[in-house]
């Protein structure tokens, strides 16, 4: 039964999926100028005699979106406006950074974020909880394109503190020279990091609040276990729900930051990629990247859902029901 | 890294007893006021013997039984007295301190078990962190004390149990379960409170039959706290009556009984079931509720409930005196079963139920 609600709730996801193109290319094909100018761009008259301008102008919408659709799914993501290159060419260079930026920072997020949380859950409105919390709130309202600068100021530029090398320094791949790599990426990384840990470090705290009022709780220390031990071991699964699901949604915030993130330290990802293709009207490009974080969004949102699961006993037993 | 850990062995000291307890108060500041819920409580347990602590809900008894482990918070609570368990002073050990008595020389049952075990960790972790955090167990040895203990407690199949989670038991299985828990490490001292509140009578019976079988097999001094009187009736030797944070009545159990002097004894009992009485007998809800732990009244703090009250009971705070009977004591002005008590009792009913206590109506 379990594997059927499963199966269920995949096949949800995929019709969501669906829509989600649907919708994308909806709205891209709206931007401003007519699709047809805007594929042959600055390109001679004679791109109006090309095979896919005169399919675009001779369908209707639906007939365009299935032939898009059709190409995306058998992975043809179709070639940039001017010049044609593949768009695959173009991911393959630009998604492991973003990729990357997103993981650096979470994994950092989430490290400074826990032990934040879980020390002022335990001592709520002491003093070490007062001034993270209030710290975290202040970091909630430094946008990216301040903080990202500041940055760099502080310790790319001037000794003593120039730890790190400065913006648009070449990106080794991780895996030939991680060492470069992870130096490079760690600015970059922290400022998309910093308004994470405030949501992080905010909602796990309330939960764990709630948590270590639970009588389970009480019991624990009444076994005489360690606090450490206690808290690792008995309230921070118990306390992850809320944070788990806002993470998923955190995502979306993360793909935006990393546009603007990614652009104020010279990197090459999907989302300078994705800046360079909507001011070159390369509508094509900005379709697929829509796409791509589309989906990206969609199936971290599912793999959530299903490790509500793997953390709760309880719900993995209602699902079986 | 060893995973020995320093226990903190109570010293058999024969003559002395194991816990004594000498005018303990727990007063939680809140933003309505000192909140009094242990109010000056003495008493002492000897070892292998069980005490009951009987009182209505917001009586102080659960509040007294967690503050004995020093289990509440120290911010915001006010803790006085002395609780000497063993040679320790608990009053004043460290929490490093209290952390190795903590369910290896002293435990607790709580009230709800389906809330007293974390629904996320599998009962076979739940009970072997114990044994491995204190006596320093190897994971095979845990795992078949663990596999003994369930057994003790009347689990079925305790091996196979092991890796189950708690939402998958009933009740009562729970119960057991967190009953094994707090036996796990052989503590000297158990403290079951309301340890069968949820459950269903014919349950709640084994479970109270489980928790004496065990404390008398494995020596261990035990205190039951309940609201119910019937509970306490030949599980334990001593009973404590607490009202308002006090103890207002204290005696060997079939003393209290057959011979019972406070007025809010006598409405507890009259307001608890009882198998000995004839069916259909009417049971006695004691009128209106105990005093706010925050503005408790001057004198006798039952005064404003109680049928047999005088004006003397709401001017001056009747003192713990010896009834006749051995070590018998009780508080209170106009005692049930003396001339006072019982002429005191026709005044009221000759003026009327609300003729002495406007409150009381």
């Amino acid at each position: 039964m379990a594997h059927l609600a499963r199966l269920r709730r995949a096949l949800e996801a995929l019709v969501t999926l669906l829509l989600v193109t649907l919708v994308t290319y909806f709205l891209t094909s709206k931007l401003p100028g007519n699709e047809g100018a805007v594929i042959c761009g600055s390109a001679p008259v004679s791109c109006i005699r090309h095979e896919d301008m005169v399919l675009y102008l001779n369908h209707p919408f639906f007939a365009r979106y299935l032939h898009w659709i059709s190409n995306l799914l058998t992975g043809n993501l179709g070639n940039t406006a001017s010049p044609p290159v593949p768009i695959t060419t173009l991911l393959k260079q630009d998604y492991p950074v973003t990729l990357e930026l997103i993981i650096y920072s979470q994994v950092m997020a989430v490290a400074v974020a826990i032990p934040l949380a879980m020390w002022g859950a335990l001592r709520a409105n002491g003093t070490f909880d007062k001034v993270t919390t209030g710290l975290t709130f202040a970091s909630l309202s430094l946008p990216y394109f301040v903080l990202g600068p500041l940055l760099v100021l502080l310790f790319t530029i001037s000794k003593p503190f120039n730890w790190f090398p400065g913006v648009a320094s070449s990106l080794p791949s991780i895996w030939s020279s991680p060492g470069t790599n992870l130096d490079v990426m760690f600015l970059p990384s922290l400022t998309l990091a910093v308004g994470s840990v405030a949501v992080y470090q905010r909602l796990l705290r309330a939960d764990m609040i709630t948590t270590l009022e639970e009588d389970y709780i009480v019991m624990a220390r009444a076994k005489g276990l360690s606090t450490s031990r206690i808290l690792f071991r008995h309230a921070l699964r118990p306390s992850t729900f809320t944070v788990m699901t806002v993470g998923g949604v955190q995502i979306a915030t993360l793909i935006t930051g990393a546009v603007i993130v990614e652009y104020v330290f010279g990197l090459n990802g999907l989302g300078s990629a994705l800046i360079a293709a909507v001011s070159s009207k390369d509508l094509p490009t900005v379709q697929v990247i829509t796409v791509i974080v589309a989906v990206a969004f969609i199936v971290l949102n599912f793999t959530i859902d299903q490790l509500y699961a793997v953390i709760d006993p309880r719900v993995r037993r209602a699902r079986a029901v | 890294m060893s995973r020995k850990r320093h226990i903190h062995e109570v010293e058999d000291l024969d003559d002395r007893p194991l816990l004594q307890v000498e005018d303990l108060k727990t007063h939680f500041r809140t933003d309505h006021g000192l909140v009094r819920s242990v109010d000056g409580v003495s008493f002492t347990l000897e070892r292998g013997r069980t005490l009951g602590i009987v009182g209505e809900s917001g009586s102080g008894k659960s509040v007294l039984s967690q503050s004995i482990m020093g289990l509440l918070p120290r911010q915001g609570v006010v803790h006085e007295g002395r609780v000497r368990f063993g040679d320790v002073e608990l009053s004043s050990a460290s929490t490093a301190e209290l952390r190795g008595l903590w369910g290896a020389q002293m435990s607790i049952i709580f009230q709800d078990p389906t809330t007293a075990l974390n629904p996320v960790v599998r009962i076979g972790r739940q009970l072997t962190e114990s044994l491995r955090y204190h006596l320093a167990m190897s994971r095979f040895d845990a795992r078949e004390t663990a596999i003994a203990l369930l057994r003790s407690v009347g689990l079925p199949e305790p091996e196979h149990r092991l890796r189950w989670f708690p939402h998958q038991f009933s009740g009562g299985m729970q119960q057991r379960i967190v009953i094994a828990v707090a036996i796990a490490c052989g503590p000297k001292l158990l403290l079951a409170d309301e340890p069968t509140t949820g459950l269903d009578v014919t349950v709640s019976a084994q479970i109270l039959d489980l928790i004496n079988r065990l404390q008398q097999e494995r020596y261990m001094s035990m205190i039951l706290v309940t609201h119910d009187l019937s509970v306490v009736t030949g599980r334990t030797d001593d009973v404590l009556v607490m009202y308002a944070g006090k103890i207002v009545e204290r005696a060997p159990t079939a003393t209290l009984f057959r011979d019972m002097r406070m007025p809010y004894t006598e409405a507890l009992l009259r307001s608890a079931p009882r198998l000995a009485s004839p069916s259909h007998t009417r049971l006695q809800a004691i009128p209106g509720s105990p005093p706010n732990p925050a503005a408790l009244p001057l004198g006798c703090r039952f005064a404003a409930r109680c049928p047999y009250a005088q004006p003397r009971c709401t001017a001056e705070e009747p003192p713990m005196r010896d009834a006749e009977s051995l070590n018998h004591q009780f508080a209170c002005w106009y005692p049930v079963g003396t001339p006072e008590g019982r002429r005191a009792l026709e005044e009221n009913r000759a003026r009327g139920p609300a003729a002495v206590f406007p409150g009381t109506a």
